[in-house]
């Protein structure tokens, strides 16, 4: 059992150690390793003692207004538009957060800790810069990272390396550039402005994430057996004692099972809201109303938030705001859209605390705004 | 009390799983999917399909020999949340983005390209004129005025166009509805007032460029106009 300082908390007798289900004896030198000073229960088939389940407020008020919406609401004007917008960012997300959860599965059980924290160690000042870069191999967008980025933490890679990968994973890739480079005319100054400021945004709050939030930023739900629902199920300690490929490849799926159904909730009560955003807000009235081009760069990136779209099209919206806002008002929205909107807040959630997942947002948001800010004074701007 | 908390959650994993199976599959039928999403996205979905039947089978194989920690009624709860699109996906599929959803974001085509090729849409190497959807006819429109061109889509009533002109237009979706952008050409018609709003036709006419509201914009000046069906397919893909 390992600990990372930032991974501490106060929940259950022995929460706080890092299960490893495929390097339980692979310990980085590095690590702080405790001593638990009570039998340890390696993975409790029931909750702690004296720890009631929660009562999953948040999730029954959701479905009750999804379903009792269409039925109170039916003539309302245009919720056919609001269904079909959620309906579409659902779809378009759900294959990403599939495959991100595959592939946290799949590095949960066949990435030993020891060989990851080679690459992303935990004490080296490099590590968010080798992090930022991770897109360029695994190319997905942002609603793929979120189950890599959880599985990242739960195997021990330190919390700056994760932030800062979630943040540049979709920006810092090749998908990502060609569709900006398509939708800009092939004009590569945006899709290079956009990669290097995304890539040093993540580096920069990666870094100062986990010296800002210090300990208590993760979800205990990440970190031990509770955010699994299979935990015990999968007879995790067992099986990947066993050799067995097949049964470690069906231990890796059950891992992305789980994932998918924790992560997936949040992306689809994110999209519920962003679908009444969109189809009720004005994007052209908005961006018209800023004159400003300070105040344009605020406008931009607010609709970034509201709009909710993929990394891979979010280019071709903003390339219609050209004759509107100038660029540095449009890169804001480049950067921020893969960063930070509705339903990735809440996906968010799924990984940190409220708390931690709020200091994540503002600070992103605060350095996407510096970023937008800094390239208008740089292009000859006036305050 | 192991096994009915153990088996409650592997029924809602379950449950959860095959629906979502099941409603891919009927996406992917008929390409029914093409009311939500680009057809580019058409191998997401298929890979999509495949992850969900392997968890399936992952959950289906695994042995139910312990319990579990989370409760019974967190997993039902999440599992019921990731069934509410599925809900809503069937009653709506077929409707489309309209003229409301137009008026709420930008025409991606606003003003006359500067010079061929310079918008959105595949530039055409045939000979101008003819059949040509918008998209076509804007990224190409320098080589078609003057020429007569054919094309679909939907009407849309500007407050900003003078009496006798609507605006002709679809969405183009790059991935999903949520990222559709209208384009659009003006036509002018004596008839234009009479199509309402959202109605599909198809316009024969000269292309031309008309100042219009200060600035001069891709025109359709109109020699026939009719009514016709949706098309199969109403949104307009860029590759």
């Amino acid at each position: 059992m390992r600990i990372h300082p930032w991974l501490h908390h106060d929940y259950g007798h022995h929460a706080e150690a890092v299960p490893d289900a495929t390097a339980e004896s692979a310990i980085p030198a590095n690590a702080v390793v405790v001593v638990p000073d009570q039998p340890a229960v390696p993975y409790p088939c029931e909750p702690s003692p004296g720890r009631r389940a929660k009562v999953p407020y948040f999730e029954i008020l959701f479905v009750a207004t999804a379903l009792v919406l269409p039925m109170v609401a039916s003539q309302a004007v245009h919720l056919g538009t609001v269904a079909v917008v959620f309906v579409s960012i659902v779809l378009e997300a759900l294959p990403f957060v599939l495959l991100g959860s595959a592939v946290g599965g799949f590095i949960e059980v066949f990435v030993p800790s020891d060989k990851l924290a080679k690459v992303l160690p935990a004490r080296a000042w490099w590590t968010p810069f080798v992090a930022g870069l991770l897109g360029i191999v695994f190319p997905v967008c942002e609603c793929a990272v979120v189950p890599v980025a959880r599985r990242f933490i739960r195997k021990g890679v330190p919390l700056s390396a994760a932030v800062t990968y979630l943040l540049a994973g979709p920006i810092v890739n090749p998908i990502v550039a060609a569709s900006t480079v398509v939708a800009y005319g092939f004009d590569w100054r945006v899709p290079l402005l956009r990669m290097a400021w995304g890539y040093a945004i993540a580096v920069i709050v990666g870094t100062l994430y986990e010296k800002v939030i210090g300990e208590n930023a993760v979800q205990p739900a990440v970190l031990t057996r509770d955010g699994d629902e299979h935990a015990c199920v999968c007879e995790h300690g067992h099986e990947a004692a066993g050799p067995g490929l097949a049964s470690r490849i069906r231990l890796a799926l059950m891992h992305a099972t789980a994932d998918f159904i924790d992560v997936g909730r949040y992306l689809v009560i994110g999209a519920f809201i962003a679908a009444f955003v969109q189809t009720y807000l004005n994007q052209g009235a908005l961006a018209r109303l800023v004159a400003n081009p300070v105040l344009s760069i605020l406008v931009m990136m607010l609709l970034a938030i509201g709009l909710n779209l993929c990394s891979e099209a979010d280019a071709f919206v903003a390339a219609s705001f050209r004759t509107i806002v100038p660029l540095p008002a449009q890169m804001a929205f480049l950067l921020l859209s893969p960063m930070l909107d509705l339903k990735l807040m809440l996906m968010y959630r799924s990984l940190f605390r409220v708390r931690a997942a709020v200091v994540l947002a503002t600070l992103t948001f605060l350095s996407v705004f510096a970023a937008g800010l800094a390239m208008h004074f740089a292009s000859g701007g006036s305050p | 009390m192991k096994r009915p908390r153990t088996y409650l959650i592997r029924f809602a994993q379950l449950v959860v799983l095959l629906c979502w199976v099941l409603g891919y599959w009927w996406l992917l039928r008929d390409d029914r999917y093409q009311s939500f999403l680009s057809v580019r996205m058409r191998p997401m979905l298929v890979l999509a399909t495949s992850l969900l039947v392997l968890f399936l089978l992952a959950v289906l194989m695994r042995r139910g020999s312990a319990g579990a920690t989370d409760s019974p009624a967190r997993t039902c709860a999440h599992a019921a949340v990731l069934l509410v699109p599925l809900l809503y996906m069937v009653p709506v599929q077929g409707q489309q983005l309209g003229s409301y959803t137009a008026s709420q974001r930008n025409f991606a085509q606003a003003t006359m390209p500067e010079q061929p090729g310079s918008s959105a849409g595949p530039v055409s190497s045939r000979p101008p004129g003819g059949s040509l959807t918008i998209a076509e006819l804007l990224s190409d429109f320098q080589r078609q005025r003057g020429h007569t061109v054919i094309t679909e889509g939907m009407a849309y009533q500007s407050a900003k166009l003078p009496p006798g002109h609507f605006v002709l237009m679809r969405f183009m979706v790059w991935c999903c509805a949520a990222d559709a952008r209208p384009i659009g050409v003006v036509v002018a018609s004596a008839d234009a007032d009479s199509f309402e709003n959202d109605t599909w036709v198809r316009v024969e006419g000269e292309a031309v460029a008309e100042c219009v509201d200060g600035r001069d914009l891709p025109c359709i000046r109109a020699v026939h106009i009719e009514k016709i069906e949706r098309p199969k397919m109403p949104y307009l893909w860029p590759f």
